[in-house]
């Protein structure tokens, strides 16, 4: 095969890979990438840190209380080309979020889709925002 | 850019500052070549602060596009045959499906699937390459460094130097390049048999990886790479990526600050109120 050819094929097989968070820091083995959950909530936390930006929400319990899930994204520079921002979102606000879940069982996954209270949403794809 | 002064303006320079005769000497050897080893190269090699003002204009931050970072996601797994799975001799095909990155990286949970960076450690050649941060090319005479949000650092040398057989091997090589007109071409050797290939796979003692970067269109830089290792590769591994400029400019990634995913296990206490 020579270059030219898998540089077609490897643009075919981009495309079928669908959408897949970044690994800057590991792969995702600690995920079940097979699976893909959305858990509802407030915002507790955005913690705007390196190598993994980390989403908190409150998840209500169905008892009154909450279960705080980690989400985990990607590193600040990568998130920051694909919108986000370490003042995207307020402490309390309504999020609702797709995620990959931790094999572990842990509340907990790799952040997907997130979907903010004024119903905007962004995919945490590596989309350049120009 | 403008050009650094050279001998007569030096001189000046000198007096002004009032620095010692011999410090003049080491600078104007330094700045204007006197001392430099003579460039086997045809063409601009960059070699004074004037010629630098020649090369094709890289400034700015160049982020892995999308196409690109899927193109590194389909090579972090999948099966043989995956056109973006390097063709292994039969001893690492062996290594790759036993480590679970054959298995997309879903095979064994553990650090056999993993990259440098989990813990912390540089990717190192050619994996920083493949890095989804941004990278910043920065010229001085008879070398590009290139740098990633991720902190590494590679120093190509274009001032005609070949590799140095002596030096200890590190995670980015002896980088020793040259320009083609505006594609920088760069020959590296001397990895660190522990630097990333692509995720579950560290390059061996013989990797060396050549690369042609160059501007593609205005807002687009390509780095097309050939790995080889006889011991690793059954043949050289070609493949390319490309690079959009950032308007958002470089980013700080400190691997230390928050590494909630250490060794595989995922801290999941929340941050304090």
């Amino acid at each position: 095969m020579n270059f030219f050819n898998s540089r077609l094929l490897a643009v075919a097989c981009a495309s079928l890979a669908g959408i897949q968070p970044v690994f800057a820091h590991h792969s995702f083995s600690n995920f079940d990438m097979s699976r893909m959950e959305t858990v509802s909530g407030t915002v507790r936390a955005l913690e705007w840190t390196n190598p993994h930006v980390w989403l908190w929400i409150d998840v209500p319990d169905g008892k009154g209380g909450v279960i705080p899930y980690g989400l985990e994204g990607a590193a600040t520079g990568e998130m920051a080309r694909q919108g986000w921002s370490r003042t995207k979102v307020t402490k309390g606000e309504k999020i609702t979020a797709q995620m990959h879940p931790l094999r572990s069982g842990q509340n907990g996954g790799s952040l997907g889709k997130t979907t903010f209270a004024d119903g905007s949403s962004l995919g945490n794809t590596l989309v350049l925002k120009k | 850019m403008t050009a650094r002064p050279c001998r007569g303006e030096i001189k000046e320079e000198i007096i002004r500052n009032n620095l010692s005769v011999a410090v003049i000497a080491a600078a104007a050897l330094a700045l204007c070549g006197g001392a430099a080893p003579v460039s086997h190269y045809p063409g601009n090699q960059g070699l004074t602060w004037a010629a630098l003002a020649q090369l094709p204009d890289w400034t700015g931050a160049w982020a892995l596009d999308p196409p690109s970072f899927q193109r590194v996601v389909a090579t972090s797994g999948g099966p043989d045959g995956n056109p973006n799975i390097p063709p292994l001799t039969p001893q690492y095909a062996a290594m790759r499906k036993a480590n679970g990155a054959a298995n997309g990286g879903q095979g064994p949970a553990g650090t056999g699937v993993e990259t440098n960076s989990l813990h912390c450690l540089p990717s190192g050649m050619p994996g920083m390459m493949s890095s989804p941060f941004s990278f910043e090319f920065l010229y001085t005479p008879g070398r590009v460094t290139i740098i990633n949000d991720g902190r590494e650092i590679r120093r190509v040398y274009t001032d005609g130097r070949g590799h140095n057989p002596n030096a200890d091997p590190t995670f980015e090589g002896d980088a020793i390049g040259h320009w083609e007109g505006d594609t920088l071409v760069i020959d590296t050797q001397n990895i660190l048999p522990d630097a990333d290939l692509f995720v579950g796979m560290h390059t061996g003692a013989n990797t060396h990886v050549a690369e042609r970067i160059s501007k593609i269109g205005p807002h687009t830089l390509e780095d097309q790479l050939v790995v080889s290792d006889p011991v690793i590769f059954a043949k050289p591994w070609r493949y390319y990526r490309t690079y959009q400029l950032n308007k958002l400019g470089m980013s700080e990634y400190v691997c230390e600050q928050n590494n909630r995913d250490s060794n595989g296990i995922v801290n999941l206490t929340p941050p304090p109120e």
